[in-house]
């Protein structure tokens, strides 16, 4: 009996403290889930949000809306399903752990026909951002983009950007709009295939922002002069061959007049605006040489931002911009006009002249450097336009937003994106700007991965195998 | 830890001695070299990702095999008996048991370095995540590894606790699929249970705190259950 009563005891006890252990040990890791600290490693800090969207929950936080974010999968019998279900899944799951006001939610679609009736969606792929009684429905174009051929070429993930729009979107009526003027011959970032300048139209969105296109001829009502939108945060001129008409340029100096922002972007034998040429900058004929360059390519000189808040990131993280074919810039003084450089060759540089080539510096016939190619000016009291501290950039390049430069200079993402938030008088935003998350791919031939399959199939267990039969070996004539 | 350091070097040797060591790193390596050729052909992914959730399965499967001879074969034989009435203070056996099967662990994961390197040499895989993948895999190990001694301290039949520390085990890493087939209440408590859940951080090439107190808390959470039913069976 008291055997009996001494093992019950001791069960009793062991039961409790057990109990308690369990106990204690769920509380400790439910209060490490909620003080969670997160140390992304990913070399593209694709699990960190960027400084946009934080500062998109953060005006959630401000206003205490929540905000459901529902995720539909991709169409199964797309070879790349897995890896976009994926992409989305990792996205919503750090999303969830920046707010607790946001509730997210990836729903198989196959599996869950009935939240998706619910929610009238009838895309795979789809998105959707409901919030303060709106909604918006990202399609799975504007979350994935594909850089490249078909097939094995490179996946890009902007959902991030679009969500973090679409939770803007939901939160206030209000996004920035961006115009692109358009009806000279301009480069066009409306192509959503394969065009040249789509990088950074997605990067444009990135921020939030919405990009119009704008033919202020075509667009004007009859008997009314031609005018840029009210709503416009920024216009922007991208590589334009012919010259705008005196009611265009008689537009956009309103425009500058009530505190616009004017990008002007151009190549060398492009057309600069006349309006430009008033705030005392200038063209030279020529093309921007040095004997630093970007190797292999001669047309690429080695740039140096020069400090400025557009470079001032660019700077700090030591990222190089790089600019192709490009024209240089020169100034004049103009009462009420500050320009500022934002980037310039080396004293090696110069303005090519001549078509001769290979190139070299001929002083008395062509330019010596430093040569400025990027100044950003900003309107002031005495100038005519200067009343409402207008900003203007002029870029002696187009190529600086094309596909190909921007994806391979690790600053010209930084740069151009922090030179429209300068113009659109986001000043605080000015941070660096990474690629997209995407999916990385082997190169790899049929032949290889045989070999690949031989040694970690084959050779790599057999020589465990081999050793382990040594080992028993030697231990049964030890 | 002297006498926990006796202990796993001890195991060690056993471990090694015995053909069941190597026979399981050559099945694990050979179910992990499938799994790898097998991702980088369908997907041509230069990550390891699927590779590692694959891992984890087999481990599952394979981990338990490794520990259910730990304490089950010394009940069986009548040599636990001897332990428990020895000098040696019963964390330190079970530090050392549990030890001696991460660094099994190790041993093994430290095997698979062709899979990352041939990552690199025919594509850009990112190191971070490759890092944190491997830490996350780790902390698996030891979750498992604890488990698994667990199971094989309540039976003296191997075959009971090996197939005891699978049963164990699985349900916390289908844990997260049942999510959308149980109640809304009990949705977060099954995600919270999830090994897979939990990974995914590491997947991602993240540390994150709360993950890596879950893994903790689950090791020393069986590690601590297999202690109390030891002391059991020294005062029953």
């Amino acid at each position: 009996m008291r055997g009996l009563q001494r093992r019950l005891a001791t069960g009793l006890n062991a039961v409790i403290v057990a109990a308690l252990v369990v106990g204690i040990t769920a509380t400790l890791v439910e209060l490490a889930s909620r003080e969670r600290v997160r140390w992304d490693l990913s070399e593209d800090s694709s699990a960190t949000l960027k400084p946009e969207t934080l500062a998109t929950l953060d005006e959630l936080s401000a206003r205490g809306e929540r905000v459901r974010v529902t995720a539909f999968s991709a169409q199964a019998r797309n070879g790349e399903a897995m890896f976009r279900d994926r992409l989305v899944r990792d996205f919503l799951a750090t999303l969830q752990h920046a707010s607790p006001l946001l509730e997210t939610t990836f729903v198989e679609m196959d599996r869950d026909r009935l939240t998706a009736e619910q929610l009238g969606v009838d895309r795979y792929g789809t998105i959707v951002v409901q919030g303060a009684g709106d909604r918006v429905d990202i399609g799975e174009r504007e979350i994935f983009r594909r850089r490249g051929s078909p097939g094995p070429g490179e996946l890009d993930f902007l959902g991030e950007a679009a969500i973090s729009r679409g939770i803007r979107q939901v939160l206030s009526d209000r996004t920035r709009r961006i115009y692109i003027l358009s009806g000279h011959g301009e480069r066009t970032l409306f192509d959503r295939g394969v065009g040249e300048l789509q990088t950074i139209a997605g990067l444009i969105e990135e921020q939030g922002w919405t990009f119009v296109a704008l033919d202020l001829l075509a667009d004007r009502r009859d008997g009314v002069p031609p005018a840029v939108p009210n709503d416009a945060s920024a216009v922007m001129v991208i590589g334009p061959s012919h010259a705008l008409t005196q009611q265009e340029e008689a537009a956009l100096r309103t425009y500058l007049a009530g505190g616009g922002g004017l990008g002007v972007f151009v190549e060398p034998d492009g057309v600069l605006p006349e309006l430009v040429e008033e705030l005392g900058l200038l063209s030279p004929d020529g093309v921007v040489l040095s004997e630093e360059f970007v190797y292999p390519f001669p047309e690429r000189p080695i740039v140096h931002p020069v400090r400025h808040p557009v470079t001032e990131v660019l700077l700090e993280d030591r990222l190089r911009a790089e600019v192709a074919h490009a024209a240089g810039l020169e100034t004049v003084p103009v009462d009420g006009v500050r320009a500022a450089p934002l980037l310039q060759t080396g004293r090696r540089g110069w303005v090519e002249r001549s078509a001769e080539r290979p190139a070299v510096f001929t002083p008395g016939e062509d330019i010596e450097g430093p040569v400025v190619v990027a100044w950003a000016v900003s309107l002031g009291g005495p100038h005519p336009l200067g009343r409402g501290g207008g900003r203007v950039v002029v870029v002696g390049d187009v190529d600086v937003l094309g596909d190909e430069v921007i994806n391979e200079a690790p600053g010209n993402r930084t740069f151009v994106v922090n030179l429209m938030r300068w113009l659109v008088r986001s000043d605080d935003r000015m941070s660096r700007v990474g690629r997209p998350g995407g999916i990385r791919r082997l190169t790899m031939t049929p032949e290889q991965l045989t070999r690949v399959r031989w040694l970690v199939m084959g050779a790599l267990p057999l020589v465990v195998l081999l050793v382990g039969a040594v080992v028993q070996w030697r231990r049964r004539r030890g | 830890m002297a006498s926990a350091w006796a202990i796993l070097k001890k195991e060690l040797r056993v471990l090694f001695l015995s053909p069941l060591a190597w026979v399981f790193l050559s099945a694990f390596l050979l179910l992990g070299g499938f799994f790898f050729t097998w991702g980088v052909a369908s997907t041509g992914e230069a990550s390891l990702r699927g590779v590692l959730a694959n891992l984890g399965v087999v481990l599952i499967f394979c981990l338990p095999l490794v520990t259910m001879r730990q304490l089950a074969e010394e009940l069986r034989a009548g040599t636990l008996e001897l332990l428990l009435t020895s000098p040696v203070p019963l964390g330190a056996l079970i530090l050392g048991k549990w030890a001696a099967s991460c660094v099994l662990c190790l041993v093994l994961l430290a095997l698979t370095a062709p899979y990352p390197l041939v990552l690199v040499l025919y594509g850009d895989p990112d190191r971070g995540v490759l890092v944190t993948s491997y830490l996350g895999l780790m902390l698996c190990c030891g979750a498992f590894s604890a488990a698994g001694l667990f199971a094989s301290s309540l039976s003296r039949d191997q075959m009971v606790a090996g197939v005891g520390g699978v049963l164990l085990l699985l349900p916390f890493w289908l844990a997260g699929g049942a999510v959308g087939v149980v109640p809304v209440w009990l949705e977060p408590v099954l995600m919270q249970l999830s090994f897979v859940e939990h990974l995914r951080s590491f997947a991602q090439g993240v540390l994150d705190t709360g993950d890596i107190t879950w893994f903790v808390c689950f090791t020393s959470l069986f590690l601590f259950l297999t202690w109390r039913v030891l002391e059991s069976r020294r005062w029953a």
